[in-house]
């Protein structure tokens, strides 16, 4: 079957009454929570994802993509309108969405980056169901030595991006691999730092574990803030003027290409994107003094950027199973929840699963069009509901998410141990999102270092007699020296792309 | 208390939390070479997380001597007593939820969070706890799960 007959036949999957609907769900569910000041769409897909527990794989999987890309459109809003930023990615777009909202221009703001947000998001989706496939077979070809190099090399291009945050990045990506080490031993059988007790011998739960990162730790950060956000109260129209559509055709198209390009390689981050786009803006524009006071061009670029990233990073996800971002992260949890690995061989053993959720994210897409064009004073509306009666519905949604996951305390209390160490992370400035690659990608890392040790009898020269690794571990040292040179002579000037998502 | 005082404490906090954080790594390292680090067929169930441990003792061992130079990171959390309190208020979720029942302790905890979050107004707080715990309840039972 060629891509497009393999994307059709999903598309026709995509609009069966009941993924669709889900899916439906899934963007509107994802947009409700990323809408809540101070959650990204880690925060949102960790929350949400027991919701899906109880739905066969296809339509779960289809929700949890509507999920993560419903919180980005709903991160705007809240950015726009609050100035709070959900996470990295959108910061930037609080550079020029908050001046907008505060000169009237709320409604043209968030109209430009829901267009913006579509047109990248479906360009983006369109070169994953033609690169994916072609990237997958590539991946069939990869043994244990080349998976392990590769991963490897994802962890050390994040640690790059990590900038002046890279030691400490790579503490919390070793704390993730710890914590992934819990439980059974993945080859031998043998039981690992469970101190004998046998709730821990499956492992600590991972999404139990990110809904204590993300969910509950933000609560606490919340309170410590005492979270109150003043809404611009003159939002004006939400469609956004013929001018602006004018101004906003070219950065959208070049955050486009910069979201996409930028998603498709493993390790990066959102942020990356965005910043990138919001840049290259500043640096063509042809009074780049408009920005920072509410340029339109400021946000539509970052925004595009940002959707056509989220969808590209599907890409490495799908084909290679390297998640990209702490939400991939976690949405990768979810599908193996569902006895689905995500790599390559999800596309040879489960074609209809992977098109009917590639073919989803141009359905779903078009649905976040529709819920943020004509229905974006709903959202904002809901931002005029005060944060104390918010938060305890968070936590009550957090944690009986947690216990239906196993029907057990032991999630909860898993939720809330994670919550104090996600609060602490925050406030010891160590990023969350390493620990949560490395907690999903520590099990896959092991197994495959070890099957390739095995293989060829404990001598690490297998890693560069396949050539594929060989070239693969090359590009990580040179990250790595990279990374070590820039931190020993340019620890001062290094920018961070710290992210959460 | 005066700024530097806050300051030394800090400081004396965090250097406390990484030597807690050294001897883990230790402890964790130690277990790891338990576990067996090799054997003729390769590594064994320790090997990685004894590499694991030893980068992160590493990491942490740089950041003990060098803290002093950011400790003008505000490291204590302001309104301690209502994190405290909520994080108590979790927990009290997960003891009494088998003894109460899902309902009482759901409309308990939202209470219980909304006023740590400023909530006054009773009313409301009533209502959401009382509408969240049944609507949480009834949506289960409707999937055919039992809170």
């Amino acid at each position: 079957m060629s891509t497009t007959e393999a994307l059709l036949h999903g598309l026709m999957l995509a609009l069966q009454p009941e993924n669709l609907m889900w899916g439906f769900i899934g963007c509107f569910l994802g947009n409700f929570v990323g809408v809540l000041p101070g959650l990204g769409s880690s925060g949102a897909i960790a929350i949400l994802l027991p919701v899906t527990a109880i739905l066969p794989p296809t339509p779960a999987i289809i929700m949890l993509t509507g999920i993560f890309y419903g919180s980005n459109y709903g991160g705007t809003i809240t950015t726009v309108l609050l100035n709070i930023p959900g996470e990295a990615a959108t910061a930037i777009t609080a550079l020029d969405g908050n001046p907008m909202a505060k000169a009237g221009r709320a409604g043209a703001a968030l109209g430009i980056a829901a267009i913006g947000s579509f047109v990248g998001g479906s360009i983006a989706t369109v070169l994953l169901a033609f690169g994916a496939p072609s990237l997958a077979k590539l991946g069939l070809m990869m043994g244990p030595a080349e998976r392990c190099a590769l991963m490897i090399f994802a962890l050390c291009l994040l640690a790059m991006l990590l900038g002046r945050k890279a030691a400490s990045g790579m503490a919390a990506a070793l704390l993730g691999l710890l914590i992934a080490s819990v439980g059974i031993d993945p080859v031998m059988g043998m039981p690992r730092f469970t101190f004998g007790q046998p709730e821990l011998l499956d492992g600590i739960n991972f999404v139990a574990a990110v809904m204590g990162l993300f969910g509950m730790s933000e609560v606490f950060v919340a309170l410590e803030q005492r979270l109150v956000g003043k809404i611009t109260e003159n939002v004006g129209p939400i469609m956004p003027t013929r001018e602006d559509l004018r101004v906003s055709v070219k950065p959208i198209l070049r955050g486009t290409v910069i979201g996409s390009l930028i998603g498709m390689i493993p390790g990066t981050n959102s942020a990356l994107a965005s910043f990138l786009a919001y840049g290259v803006e500043t640096s063509v524009a042809k009074d780049p003094s408009r920005f920072g006071k509410g340029a339109i061009e400021g946000v539509a670029s970052p925004e595009t950027a940002n959707n056509a990233f989220a969808n590209a990073n599907f890409i490495p996800l799908l084909a290679l199973g390297i998640p990209g971002t702490a939400s991939l992260a976690i949405l990768m949890g979810g599908m193996m929840m569902y006895g689905l690995a995500p790599g390559p061989f999800l596309f040879r053993d489960n074609p209809d699963i992977v098109w009917a959720v590639i073919a989803s994210m141009f359905v779903g897409n078009l649905i976040l069009l529709i819920l943020n064009l004509p229905l974006a004073s709903m959202w904002i509306q809901m931002l005029r509901v005060r944060y104390s009666l918010l938060a305890p519905v968070i936590v009550l949604f957090t944690l009986v998410g947690s216990y239906s996951i196993s029907s057990s305390m032991v999630s909860v209390w898993t939720t809330l141990t994670f919550g104090i160490i996600g609060f602490g992370m925050k406030k010891f400035d160590l990023p969350i999102a390493p620990m949560v690659l490395t907690m999903v990608l520590g099990p896959l890392l092991e197994a495959n270092l070890r099957r390739a040790l095995t293989i060829s009898r404990g001598d690490f020269s297998v890693f560069f007699n396949h050539p594929i690794s060989a070239v693969i571990l090359v590009a990580a040292a040179l990250v790595l020296t990279f990374l070590v040179l820039r931190l020993i002579f340019a620890r001062s000037r290094t920018p961070s792309f710290d992210s959460e998502d | 208390m005066t700024e530097s005082s806050k300051r030394s404490r800090q400081v004396t906090f965090v250097r406390f939390a990484l030597a807690v954080a050294l001897a883990g790594t230790a402890g964790i390292a130690w277990m790891s070479f338990d576990l067996g680090i090799w054997d003729q067929s390769g590594p064994g169930p320790g090997f990685l997380p004894f590499v694991e441990a030893i980068g992160l003792g590493l990491i942490v061992l740089a950041g003990l001597p060098a803290y002093r130079a950011s400790s003008d990171l505000l490291l204590m959390p302001a309104n301690v007593t209502s994190i405290l309190g909520q994080a108590a208020v979790v927990a009290a979720f997960a003891i009494l939820m088998p003894y109460f029942g899902f309902v009482a302790a759901a409309w308990g905890i939202v209470i219980a969070t909304a006023w740590l979050n400023g909530e006054r107004n009773w009313l409301a707080m009533l209502l959401l706890g009382g509408g969240c715990a049944f609507g949480i309840q009834y949506l289960f039972a409707m999937l055919g799960t039992t809170l």
